[in-house]
C-alpha cells in the first residue's frame, strides 16, 4: 500500500494509448449527444495511493462523481470526478443560459450521470477491446462528496491503488479540469499489468 | 420450470415500466404490456422484429449506439431525458398526442452464452412537468423583475433628464434676463422722462420677479439633483433679519402692515453657516407672511433655546395675522408645487416651490422647519437651527470696513473677457462707474494676446466663449504669467454642476454668478485689490 508497484515505460505508454482512444470516443459521443463540440485533452496517467489522491483533489473540496463498478478478469471502481462548481458549469454550458441556477442544480445529478457514463463506458470499452476481455459493468451511480468520503465509500480492498487520469474538458470557450480514477486492488493491478504485457508481446 | 417462466412473464408484463429485450442481432425477444399500451404496437407484432424496424426513428441516436455497446462490449448506459428528448415514440394516451418523457437504462445481460440487452424505460413526464412549471415560474419572475428594473431605470433617466432640462432652461433664461436687467439700469441713467421712468420701473420689477421664479426652479433642480452645496461663512444673524425687513419695507408700507422684530439679547454676534441660503429661507417666509396678510402685523422673533459650548440652538419664528392654513393642508405645505389651495396660486402668485426649497435648505443645515396655523387667525412658521459660534470676532468691525457702492472708487485697468455685446455693455458700465478703465476682449484668444501686451489690475473672465473658452484662456495666462499674480474673476451664468471648482481648477481666483448686481462686483473686487 505504501509503495506502488511500478509499470515500465512501454506498459504505461500502452495504457495511455488505451485511455487516449477511450477519451477520444467519449468526446465524439458527447459532442454528438449535445450537438456542440466538446474536446477532451490527451489524458495524463499516474498511479497514486488513496492518500495522495485525496491530497491531489483537495481535502475539503466538494466533488461530483459518477462511478461504475467493473468486475470480471479484474475488479475496479471506475470514477469520473469534477469539482462540484465546475460540474454545474458544464451542465449550464450544455443546457444553455435560459435555465435558472436552481434548475441547473436540479438537473446536475441526471446530466452528470449521463456524461460520466459516456466517458467511463468509452474508457472501459477501450480497455475491454485492447485486452479482448469482457467485463461486467454496473450502472453508473452519482454522488456528491469530499474526496475522503468518496474513496471510503468506493474502496474495494485495503491495498487499493489508484490509476489516476487527469483530463481537460473544453466546451464553448471554457476549459474544465476533471479526473478519471480507477480504484484497483493489488491483485487486479497485477491482472492489468499482465494484460498490458500480453498485448505488448502480441504487438512486438 | 415452465411455471417459473410463466411467473417471469407475468412479472415483466405487469411492471409499471417499459421493458424491451433484444438479442445479439437486435431482434426483439421481450416487449412487455406497458410498451404495447404506450407505443400502440402489439407484442405479437414486435417480437422477432429488429428494434430499428419497429422504431425507425432511433436510427443513429444515442439509444441505438448504447444498445450496440451493451451487446458488443457489455457496457451499461443511462439515456436521460435531459440530453435525449423522447427517444422512443411513446405516448400517454391512445390518440398519441402526449409524448412520454423517458429515462432509459440499457443493461447488458449474458444468459447461457447468449448476449442480450434489456432496455428499461421509465415514464418521468410527471417530474419533467413539475420541473417545467417551476422553471416557468422562475422565468416569469425574472421577466417581471427585469421589467421592473427597466421601468425604474427609465424613471430615473426621465427624472435626470427633467432635472437637466430645468437647469439648462433656467440657465438659458437667466442669460437674457441678465441682459434686460443690465440694460434697464443703463437706460435709467440716460435721463428718461417721468413716464419712461415709470415704464422702466415696471420692466425692472417684472424682470426681478421673473428672476425670482427662475432662481426657484434652479434651486429646486439643484436640490433634486443633490447638487446644492452650502458655503460656510461667518455672519450676524440679527443683521440678516434686519436687512431682510428693510428690504421688504416698501411692500409692507404699501400694504399698510407693520413688522415687529423681537431679538434675543443672548444671541451671539457671529455665527458660522451659509448666510446667503439662510437669508433666502427667511426672505421666503417673510415674503409669504406679507403676501398672505391683508391687515395687522408680522412678527419676527429670534430665540436662543439652548446654549452649548461651541454652538447655539436657535428658533426663529415668523408670525402673521393672515388667512391661515387649514390643518389638512399644513402637512403637505412643504411638498413641492403645493400651495394651500390652487385658488391661492391665482390670487397670490408664485411657483409653490418656495417652502419646499426652504425645507430642503434647512434640512441640509441639519435644522427643522414647521408651521402652526389657524385659518383666518394667522400662521406661525418656525425654524430651529443649531449654529456654530464664531468667537473672538467682531462682525461689526469687518462690516464697517465695507463701503457702500456709491462711495467706492477704484483705479486701474481691467480686462473684460466677454463674447456677448449686451453683457459687455453692462459690465463695462458697472466697472467704469466705480473708476476702472476697461479693455474688452471678445474671446479667450484675444484676452491672451492683450494680456501679453499690457499689465492689468484685474481680469473678468466669461467662461463659455467661442474660439477659446475662459478656462483655457486662464490656464494659458497662468502659463505665461511673470511677476505678480493677476486676479482672474470668472463671470459665469452656469449655475449647475461644480462650476466653482471648474473655475478654481483652471486657475481663476474667484467667481461672480450672472446676473450680478453692482454690489456683487464690488464685494468681489474688494477681496482681491
Amino acid at each position: 500500500m505504501d509503495k506502488i508497484p511500478q509499470m515500465d515505460e512501454l506498459e504505461l505508454d500502452l495504457l495511455n494509448e488505451i485511455f487516449n482512444l477511450g477519451v477520444g470516443n467519449a468526446a465524439a459521443s458527447l459532442s454528438q449527444m449535445v450537438k456542440q463540440e466538446i474536446k477532451l485533452s490527451v489524458p495524463e496517467i499516474d498511479f497514486l495511493t488513496t492518500d495522495q489522491l485525496i491530497t491531489n483533489l483537495g481535502q475539503d473540496k466538494l466533488l461530483c462523481s459518477v462511478s461504475q463498478k467493473v468486475s470480471g478478469p479484474l475488479i475496479a471502481q471506475s470514477i469520473v470526478l469534477f469539482p462540484d462548481a465546475d460540474s454545474l458549469e458544464i451542465v449550464r454550458k450544455l443546457l444553455g443560459d435560459q435555465i435558472s441556477d436552481a434548475g441547473i442544480a436540479e438537473l446536475q445529478n441526471e446530466a452528470m450521470t449521463e456524461i460520466g457514463n459516456i466517458v467511463l463506458n468509452a474508457c472501459i470499452g477501450s480497455l475491454s477491446e485492447a485486452f479482448s476481455e469482457t467485463f461486467i459493468i454496473d450502472l453508473p451511480e452519482f454522488e456528491r462528496a469530499t474526496p475522503d468520503a468518496l474513496i471510503a465509500s468506493k474502496q474495494l480492498s485495503d491495498d487499493s491503488y489508484i490509476l489516476f487520469i487527469r483530463i481537460e474538458l473544453m466546451l464553448s470557450e471554457s476549459k474544465i479540469t476533471g479526473y478519471l480514477a480507477f480504484l484497483i486492488g493489488g491483485a487486479s493491478f497485477n491482472v492489468l499489468q499482465n494484460s498490458l504485457r500480453k498485448t505488448l508481446d502480441a504487438l512486438l | 420450470m415452465t411455471d417459473i417462466s410463466g411467473l417471469y412473464q407475468s412479472l415483466y408484463h405487469n411492471l409499471d415500466l417499459g421493458l424491451i429485450a433484444v438479442d445479439r442481432s437486435m431482434r426483439i425477444v421481450i416487449f412487455n404490456k406497458w410498451m404495447c399500451a404506450h407505443s400502440g404496437i402489439t407484442e405479437d407484432y414486435a417480437v422477432g422484429k429488429e428494434l430499428s424496424d419497429i422504431f425507425p426513428q432511433i436510427h443513429e441516436t444515442r439509444l441505438i449506439s448504447t444498445v450496440r455497446d451493451a451487446l458488443e462490449h457489455g457496457l451499461p448506459a443511462i439515456v436521460s431525458s435531459i440530453f435525449n428528448r423522447t427517444p422512443l415514440p411513446l405516448f400517454t394516451n391512445s390518440k398519441q398526442t402526449d409524448r412520454i418523457h423517458q429515462n432509459i437504462h440499457v443493461i447488458p445481460v449474458t444468459n447461457t452464452n447468449n448476449q442480450y440487452c434489456i432496455i428499461q424505460i421509465s415514464d418521468i413526464s410527471a417530474s419533467i412537468g413539475r420541473e417545467k412549471a417551476l422553471e416557468q415560474q422562475v422565468q416569469e419572475r425574472k421577466i417581471v423583475e427585469h421589467e421592473l428594473r427597466e421601468t425604474l431605470h427609465k424613471l430615473e433617466e426621465a427624472s435626470k433628464v427633467k432635472g437637466e432640462f430645468l437647469a439648462s432652461m433656467s440657465h438659458e433664461i437667466r442669460t437674457p434676463i441678465n441682459g434686460i436687467i443690465g440694460i434697464t439700469r443703463l437706460l435709467k441713467n440716460t435721463s428718461p422722462t417721468e413716464q419712461q421712468s415709470d415704464y422702466l420701473e415696471i420692466i425692472d420689477n417684472s424682470v426681478q420677479l421673473l428672476l425670482t421664479v427662475i432662481n426657484d426652479i434652479l434651486d429646486y433642480s439643484k436640490l433634486e439633483a443633490g447638487k446644492l452645496i452650502l458655503h460656510e461663512t461667518e455672519f450676524n444673524l440679527n443683521k440678516i433679519i434686519i436687512d431682510i425687513i428693510n428690504m421688504l419695507k416698501p411692500v409692507v408700507d404699501e400694504k399698510h402692515l407693520s413688522i415687529v422684530n423681537n431679538s434675543d439679547d443672548n444671541l451671539h454676534s457671529s455665527y458660522l453657516g451659509d448666510d446667503v441660503r439662510l437669508k433666502q429661507v427667511l426672505l421666503n417666509l417673510l415674503s409669504n407672511a406679507i403676501k398672505f396678510t391683508d391687515s395687522g402685523e408680522i412678527k419676527v422673533s429670534t430665540q436662543l433655546i439652548e446654549s452649548k459650548a461651541n454652538s447655539s440652538l436657535i428658533r426663529i419664528e415668523v408670525s402673521d395675522s393672515g388667512i391661515g392654513i387649514a390643518p389638512e393642508v399644513q402637512s403637505r405645505l412643504f411638498e413641492k408645487f403645493t400651495q394651500a389651495d390652487s385658488s391661492t396660486t391665482r390670487k397670490y402668485g408664485g411657483t409653490g416651490l418656495g417652502l419646499s426649497i426652504s425645507k430642503n435648505i434647512i434640512e441640509l443645515m441639519h435644522g427643522s422647519i414647521g408651521v402652526e396655523s389657524t385659518p383666518d387667525i394667522g400662521s406661525t412658521f418656525w425654524i430651529e437651527l443649531e449654529l456654530t459660534q464664531k468667537t473672538n470676532q467682531s462682525v461689526n468691525n469687518s462690516n464697517e470696513n465695507k463701503k457702500t457702492a456709491t462711495e467706492v472708487k477704484f483705479s486701474g485697468n481691467v480686462l473684460l473677457v466677454e463674447d456677448i455685446i449686451v453683457n459687455q455693455l453692462i459690465a463695462r458700465s458697472f466697472l467704469e462707474n466705480i473708476g476702472f478703465s476697461v479693455v474688452i476682449a471678445n474671446n479667450g484668444k484675444e484676452a491672451l494676446d492683450l494680456y501679453q501686451e499690457q499689465p492689468f489690475t484685474l481680469v473678468f473672465m466669461d467662461c463659455q466663449m467661442p474660439v477659446m473658452d475662459g478656462y483655457e484662456a486662464t490656464r494659458q495666462i497662468r502659463k505665461v504669467e511673470t511677476g505678480s499674480h493677476t486676479p482672474i474673476i470668472a463671470l459665469t451664468a452656469l449655475a449647475m454642476k461644480d462650476d466653482a471648482q471648474l473655475c478654481y481648477d483652471a486657475g481663476m481666483d474667484d467667481y461672480v454668478t450672472k446676473p450680478y448686481e453692482l454690489n456683487d462686483l464690488i464685494s468681489c473686487i474688494q477681496k482681491w485689490i
